[in-house]
């Protein structure tokens, strides 16, 4: 589980990137790819099917919704399959600088419990800690670099690598970014030994609805490979949310 | 120059040949527990474990975690380590001011002794934490999961080199299967490097003392070397490996391959001797004309009695008859024309026989004592032998049989210390899993599992239970206050189930699930842990196991590496009849047809049973168990034992066409060719006995027995069947 939704957050590390003026190259291709996902709150129905090394495969559905309220960043995400987890679900709120909070409702006890959002814990929502300090991170404190061009299935493309403005080692991603329209398409992840972590493909570019001018990958599969599984989410439909309130985030 | 070529193109092959340590490679692939094991391992993973222990007296303190800790997160990022399990994974699960916290369960080091005895407290409270401690906290533990195909090698030795940077004062010991496999190798490599030269020196020293000239001395030598070259030459080709098994095959040969040879050097110094003019051609044409019968029978008895080998079902001791029987073979051959005509060019020493002041040697004093033995008292020898047979057949119905590796491993090593540990301290590391398959998250099952946890609790040979009932227990005391009615229970609803492991999973423990519940929720095990690895123990736990829950439908299967050797203990036994009942065969059909008589052959099982009946015996009485190496005993003792009864056979057969009687012929063969006889004895004899001094205890069983049989057939040929002839006069004895 923690990988499918890693996916999810490489995809909503751009949504939550705040637009800044570009100083090179890197930054300015780095912050148009990620323009054109932004969008202040959304709502997305997904499937995924996560197959582990042994071929076996799991398959669970959700919605999740995602909303800033000034700094403060809300995520939540409800299963709506497998049945037996049918409800479960998982409210983030997060505040730059300060120490989250995650929330989570098990239908089968109609119990809820809190959790503080600890590096460790953010597990929960499939982060972990170098993609949650690009989600929170303003871009002005990330570091670009601008690699060899590459052509993928005859289609130019810019390549950059991305990390944390602090790392003193080499985690990060590396980005494929299509020069004609500006969608990322390939996501590479690296640790701290520049060893692949993950390889994400993200295909399928569609509009938002409610919001035309925002695309948004509507399909993402990746190879995880430290987990040694292949994760196939596919998202069903994706739908800008205008005026939604912290009610919405409560359970 | 046919014979040096074969020899030098085997040379060539040397270097393709591997060690195999892999004990499970002796068992064939369709024995319904590894099956059952390849199965459980597609499902659970995670069987190729490496525990690393620090060991001290006290190892909760600063700078022994610390160690841990250090070591443990650097190995993690060894190539060929799949992940670590430490107790710094643990998790504490609790709720706290309204928030469910899940934190390490180490969250800083004990600094003062106070905190120490808390923290102790609290790790016995943890059974996530607690399983990585000895119940004395006189050992600290982390586990290392081993990708399957990655070199066991490889893995230790960088291990090694691990623990090494990272020094301290615990002692630090490795445990596991790989670790069992590194060792073994380590002691194959051992063996062949330090045992096979000690056998050829003792081979020398015995050729010297009984030839006392040096061409008595290297011709044997070089048939056995040139033996040896083909053997291994033709495991290379075959694509064999090196077993634990298969270290015997040069120690078999330096013991055997150089008999046929023993009696042509001991016949040409009793020809030399006699007839002091003959020329060396002269007496090589001799020798060969008349040992070629003889030699040829024995040695085609030695392969046939070695070929009972095949009937093992034990892929490496097949391997070992196959291998041991060619290299004989060549033996044979090289014995029969390269050594008469090498011998040919030199001169002959005519004074073997006799020592400088001209009295009989010892050896011949020894034979002549036989001779009056058997010549004036035949009835109480048979009398005698008859009435330490039955004795030997009590013992036989003491005999055990047990493959329990480890007890492969001797006093002082570091592999048998960590067993010994593993054992005390953390429960054994003999696993056996019980698979469920079915709806495994549904409480009934749950609840049926953690009544079968407490049954076994109550044996005292099991060490450890796990199941996912623990896991499930302790998720549980983050939802729940202590004062709530599912605080440490297990879950009223499957649903509450499945819901507290997702969760779980997605906070990144998904493999600490799997340990007991497959990806998708379909198979879930209780793991147990045997405090000693015997077959009794194994076989008796298998049938309460079964017994506990036949009635379970939910059951699907019932595996352990321990149930494999009970099943290994089985084919040890089943072989064991085999390959004596074949050999046995072979070697009766053999002499019946190369005497020309039934009898002969009846009469010539006779030592042969009585060295069966001794060597078995007394391993009842001395609680010797029958395992992977004693149980090859029986085929190579016939195989080589049957050889002095032969060689008497064809002298007092030729004594008795000179006209001597019978009396008079059993002198003459015991004081002639018994000389020979007990030349070949103590080759075998000596040569085995180099492996009284292995790193495998089975191995050192082995050398010892070999050398009671061999002792059991030489005396049963010089004695009991000279007895028996001058009693019974059989009359294919004059044809």
């Amino acid at each position: 589980m923690k990988s499918p939704l890693k996916i999810l957050i490489i995809a909503l590390v751009f949504l939550s990137a705040n637009s800044a003026t570009a100083q090179d190259k890197a930054k300015d291709i780095f912050l148009k790819a990620t323009e054109l996902l932004k969008t202040e709150s959304v709502e997305m129905a997904m499937a995924i099917d996560v197959t582990d090394d042994k071929g076996r495969l799991k398959s669970k559905e959700l919605t999740v919704l995602m909303a800033k309220f000034g700094d403060e960043e809300k995520t939540k995400v409800v299963w709506q399959q497998p049945e037996r987890a049918k409800g479960t679900t998982v409210v983030i709120s997060q505040l730059p600088g300060e120490t989250g909070t995650i929330e989570v409702y098990t239908p089968s006890n109609d119990k809820t419990r809190k959790l503080r959002a600890t590096d460790a814990n953010m597990n929960l929502i499939g982060s972990e800690f170098n993609m949650m300090s690009f989600a929170n991170s303003n871009p002005e404190e990330l570091n670009y670099a601008l690699l060899n061009d590459t052509v993928i299935n005859s289609i130019s493309c810019h390549q950059i690598k991305v990390s944390g403005a602090e790392a003193k080692d080499q985690s990060g991603a590396v980005l494929v970014i299509r020069k004609d329209s500006n969608f990322i398409i390939q996501v590479s992840r690296f640790d701290e030994n520049n060893k692949a972590v993950s390889l994400s493909h993200l295909s399928d570019y569609k509009k938002i609805a409610g919001d035309g001018s925002k695309m948004y990958p509507t399909h993402i599969t990746t190879t995880d490979y430290e987990g040694n599984k292949r994760i196939d989410i596919r998202i069903m439909n994706v739908t800008a949310k205008k005026g939604l309130t912290k009610d919405a985030f409560s359970l | 120059m046919f014979s040096l070529a074969i020899t030098l193109a085997s040379l060539f092959f040397l270097p393709r040949i591997e060690v195999n340590p892999n004990l499970d490679s002796y068992i064939p692939d369709d024995i319904e527990n590894k099956v059952y094991l390849k199965e459980l391992d597609s499902i659970f993973g995670g069987s190729e474990m490496i525990i690393v222990m620090l060991h001290a007296n006290d190892v909760v303190n600063p700078k022994t975690l610390e160690r841990l800790k250090t070591t443990s997160e650097q190995i993690t990022d060894l190539e060929g380590v799949k992940r670590v399990m430490s107790p710094f994974d643990a998790q504490n699960i609790y709720i706290d001011d309204g928030f469910m916290v899940m934190e390490p369960f180490f969250q800083s080091q004990p600094e003062t002794n106070g905190n120490r005895d808390t923290l102790k407290l609290q790790i016995g409270e943890n059974p996530l934490a607690s399983r990585f401690f000895s119940d004395d906290f006189t050992v600290a533990s982390f586990i290392v999961l081993k990708e399957r195909d990655y070199s066991d090698q490889a893995l230790i030795d960088t291990i090694q080199g691990v623990i090494d940077a990272n020094p301290g004062d615990e002692e630090v010991l490795l445990g596991g299967l790989p670790y069992v496999r590194y060792s073994i190798s380590e002691n194959i490599r051992k063996d062949i490097v330090y045992l096979l030269p000690l056998a050829i020196f003792l081979m020398l020293f015995m050729l010297f003392i009984s030839f006392r000239e040096w061409k008595g001395v290297f011709i044997p030598l070089l048939i056995v070397i040139m033996s040896i070259a083909l053997s291994f030459g033709l495991m290379a080709i075959l694509g064999w490996q090196i077993s634990i098994i298969t270290i015997l095959l040069p120690i078999l040969l330096i013991a055997i391959a150089n008999d046929y040879g023993i009696h042509m050097i001991a016949l040409y110094q009793e020809v030399a001797h006699k007839d002091p003019g003959l020329s060396m051609f002269d007496i090589c044409k001799k020798i060969y004309a008349d040992l070629k019968r003889p030699i040829l029978i024995t040695g085609l008895t030695t392969i046939g009695g070695i070929l009972g080998l095949l009937a093992h079902t034990m892929i490496p001791a097949a391997q070992l008859g196959v291998l041991a029987a060619a290299g004989v073979g060549f033996a044979l051959m090289l014995s029969l024309w390269f050594l008469s005509a090498l011998l040919s060019y030199f001169k002959p020493k005519t004074n073997a026989f006799v020592h400088k002041n001209d009295k009989p040697p010892r050896l011949q004093r020894w034979l002549n004592a036989f001779s009056k033995i058997v010549t004036r008292h035949p009835k109480r020898v048979v009398i005698a032998t008859a009435v330490l047979a039955v004795i030997s057949i009590a013992g036989l119905m003491l005999i055990k049989v047990d493959t329990n590796i480890e007890g492969y491993f001797l006093g002082k090593s570091k592999i048998r210390k960590s067993i010994e540990i593993t054992n005390e301290k953390f429960g054994g590391s003999q696993f056996v899993s019980i698979m469920f398959t079915g709806d495994v998250l549904d409480p009934d099952m749950l609840n049926r599992m953690e009544g079968y946890e407490e049954e076994l609790k109550q044996d005292p040979a099991i060490g450890t239970i796990n199941s996912p009932v623990t896991l499930i227990k302790e998720l549980s005391k983050g939802i729940y206050t202590e004062d709530e009615a599912g605080y440490n229970q297990i879950p009223e609803s499957a649903d509450e189930v499945y819901q507290s492991l997702e969760m779980f999973a997605m906070a990144g423990n998904e493999e600490t699930i799997e340990q007991f519940i497959d990806y998708n929720y379909e198979n879930s095990r209780i793991l147990l842990s045997l405090k000693d690895g015997s077959n009794i123990t194994g076989k008796r736990i298998l049938e309460k196991l079964r017994k506990m829950t036949e009635n379970d439908p939910d059951v699907r299967l019932i595996a352990g590496p321990v149930f494999t050797k009970i099943e290994l203990a089985d084919l040890v036994v089943d072989g064991q009849i085999a390959s004596l009942a074949f050999a046995l065969l072979v070697v009766f059909i053999l002499i019946s047809i190369s005497f020309k008589s039934v009898r002969a052959g009846v009469l010539s099982g006779i030592p042969l049973m009585i060295a069966i009946f001794v060597l078995f015996g007394l391993m009842g009485y001395f609680g010797i168990a029958l395992d992977i190496a004693t149980a090859l005993l029986s085929s190579i003792m016939i195989g080589v034992g049957i050889d002095y009864t032969i060689h008497f056979l064809s002298r007092f057969k030729k004594e008795r066409r000179l006209g001597h009687d019978h009396k008079e012929a059993a002198h003459i063969t015991l004081t002639t060719t018994g000389r020979g006889i007990i030349f070949n004895a103590l080759s075998v004899i000596i040569g085995f006995s180099a492996l009284i001094l292995s790193n495998f205890a089975p191995l050192r069983f082995f050398g010892a027995l070999v050398v009671i049989s061999i002792t059991a057939c030489l005396l049963s040929a010089l004695i009991v069947i000279p007895s028996l002839i001058i009693l019974l006069k059989p009359k294919f004895i004059d044809k």
